[in-house]
């Protein structure tokens, strides 16, 4: 449904995007997680289509960005990053003059607005100036303004920044259900366990390149720090068949227990762990200190500083 | 035939604020000021008469300044519709809507220009005034007219 082919966008000496490469399969969440300069806000506006990219490709079902913005523009919902309102209108002449420039017939704009405002949970501030809104109740605002033309694809640019817990969890809410009605959302944020609960898929971009693609699982494995292995006889033997086991990085013998860095899926793990079972006396088999979403994030660009 | 959007949206905001019939108000504080400033000093001090043929002189007066002011008022008006939706932020919500920016311009010329004709409109009692001292100003309405229209067709697409 979405797809960026080999990318490229510079600002300046400054390169934004560097052969960035995603697909993102129709009907699904996905989140594009990367510090502050990644690169994510760029891939979205080359998306919505607010720049043109370089070099490469993008594309939003089918139909190219470069080719036909027009077109792109009535498939896509787009929230940036930073946006304003005009503070004053009310909620519902907001959506109101949203909904006229998709040349929504008049007649159906009413009972349109009143849906989408239930869905976000505005319906009771429909008279409201949108300049008396909280926060968080101008970015459900915001939301149900993508939602007036019933786009396919949604491109949320960090919509949960800035928000308190309580407005995070609405916000994940309403996309749930977005994906329940069949959207297909590009969501993006820097921080992995903000949103990595509701991706189906997760990319992970740093400095204009795609680092990792996967769901949580895979993007979880990728960045496991390691196994501690614990056998009674035979450890300098274990040690040198594990050595060239595949999927093993690292393998250090400290008296009985063998520390391993293993990077690979739940089922190659559980691979191994036959493997061991039949070769050596096993009394333990452990991972070392399970990562945090955040840690695995950082473990993934390079450390807190990737994103500088 | 449906207004544009854009169009409808710019008049409502508009005409909303407040600052709106101030604007109005301070424009027509000062051209009424004006007029009644010349209208004082051209009165003879000791019959009170007011000589008509000063009627004309007080049309060209508040012609010139209508334009004067214009000139200040126009650029002003106009430079912010596109720099105040980049300063709100709301530019690039709304370039991702189907419209052209073509469109987007040009509605927003449109609801300048309709606040401009307000206050054109709103400063013809005080041109009565110029009528009722008995002035002969007739001839003189092609050229202020024209000074004004001319500042109005390449003075807002300009700001």
């Amino acid at each position: 449904m979405i797809t960026f082919q080999g990318v490229e966008k510079s600002f300046g000496p400054v390169k934004a995007l560097d052969n960035f490469n995603l697909q993102v399969e129709r009907g699904h969440i996905c989140g594009l997680i990367g510090p502050n300069g990644a690169g994510k806000t760029t891939a979205m506006n080359i998306l919505a289509p607010l720049i043109l990219p370089d070099r490469g490709k993008a594309e939003v079902a089918g139909i190219d960005v470069i080719q036909q913005p027009r077109e792109v523009r009535r498939l896509i919902g787009y929230m940036p990053d930073a946006f304003g309102f005009y503070d004053d209108l009310r909620v519902g002449e907001y959506l109101g003059f949203f909904a006229a420039t998709y040349r929504i017939p008049s007649s159906r704009r009413p009972q349109l607005i009143s849906t989408l405002l239930e869905l976000v949970g505005l319906e009771s501030r429909r008279e409201a100036y949108v300049n008396i809104l909280s926060r968080g109740m101008k970015q459900r605002l915001s939301l149900a303004r993508c939602l007036i033309h019933d786009p396919q694809v949604l491109i949320l640019d960090e919509p949960a920044s800035g928000l308190d817990p309580w407005a995070r969890a609405e916000v994940k809410e309403i996309i749930r259900y977005l994906k329940q009605l069949g959207k297909t959302v590009l969501v993006s944020s820097h921080i992995l366990p903000e949103i990595g609960e509701i991706c189906d898929d997760i990319a992970i971009i740093q400095a204009g390149r795609l680092v990792a693609m996967g769901s949580l699982e895979d993007i979880t494995s990728l960045a496991r720090e390691g196994r501690r292995i614990r056998v009674l006889e035979e450890a300098q033997r274990i040690l040198s068949f594990l050595a060239s086991y595949p999927g093993v990085k690292e393998a250090v013998l400290n008296q009985e227990e063998i520390s391993i860095t293993f990077q690979g899926s739940l089922e190659e793990q559980a691979e191994l762990l036959r493997f061991l079972a039949h070769r050596a006396r096993l009394v333990e088999f452990a991972e070392i200190g399970g990562k945090e979403l955040e840690e695995i994030f950082f473990s993934l660009i390079g450390g807190v500083d990737g994103g500088d | 035939m449906e207004i544009s959007p854009v169009l409808e949206k710019e008049l409502r905001q508009r005409f909303r604020t407040v600052k709106t019939p101030w604007i109005l108000a301070f424009y027509l504080w000062i051209l009424g000021g004006v007029v009644l400033a010349f209208i004082f000093l051209a009165t003879a001090p000791q019959s009170g008469f007011f000589d008509p043929s000063y009627g004309e002189g007080l049309f060209v007066i508040l012609s010139l300044i209508q334009l004067g002011l214009l000139g200040f008022v126009v650029p002003g008006l106009t430079s912010g519709a596109i720099s105040g939706e980049r300063e709100r932020q709301t530019l690039d919500v709304l370039l991702v809507t189907p419209l052209s920016p073509g469109e987007i311009v040009v509605s927003k010329l449109l609801a300048t220009s309709a606040f401009i004709t307000l206050l054109v409109v709103a400063t013809l009692p005080l041109y009565i005034l110029a009528f009722s001292y008995g002035g002969s100003p007739w001839q003189g309405w092609p050229k202020s007219s024209a000074c004004i229209w001319w500042l109005y067709f390449f003075g807002v697409p300009w700001g």
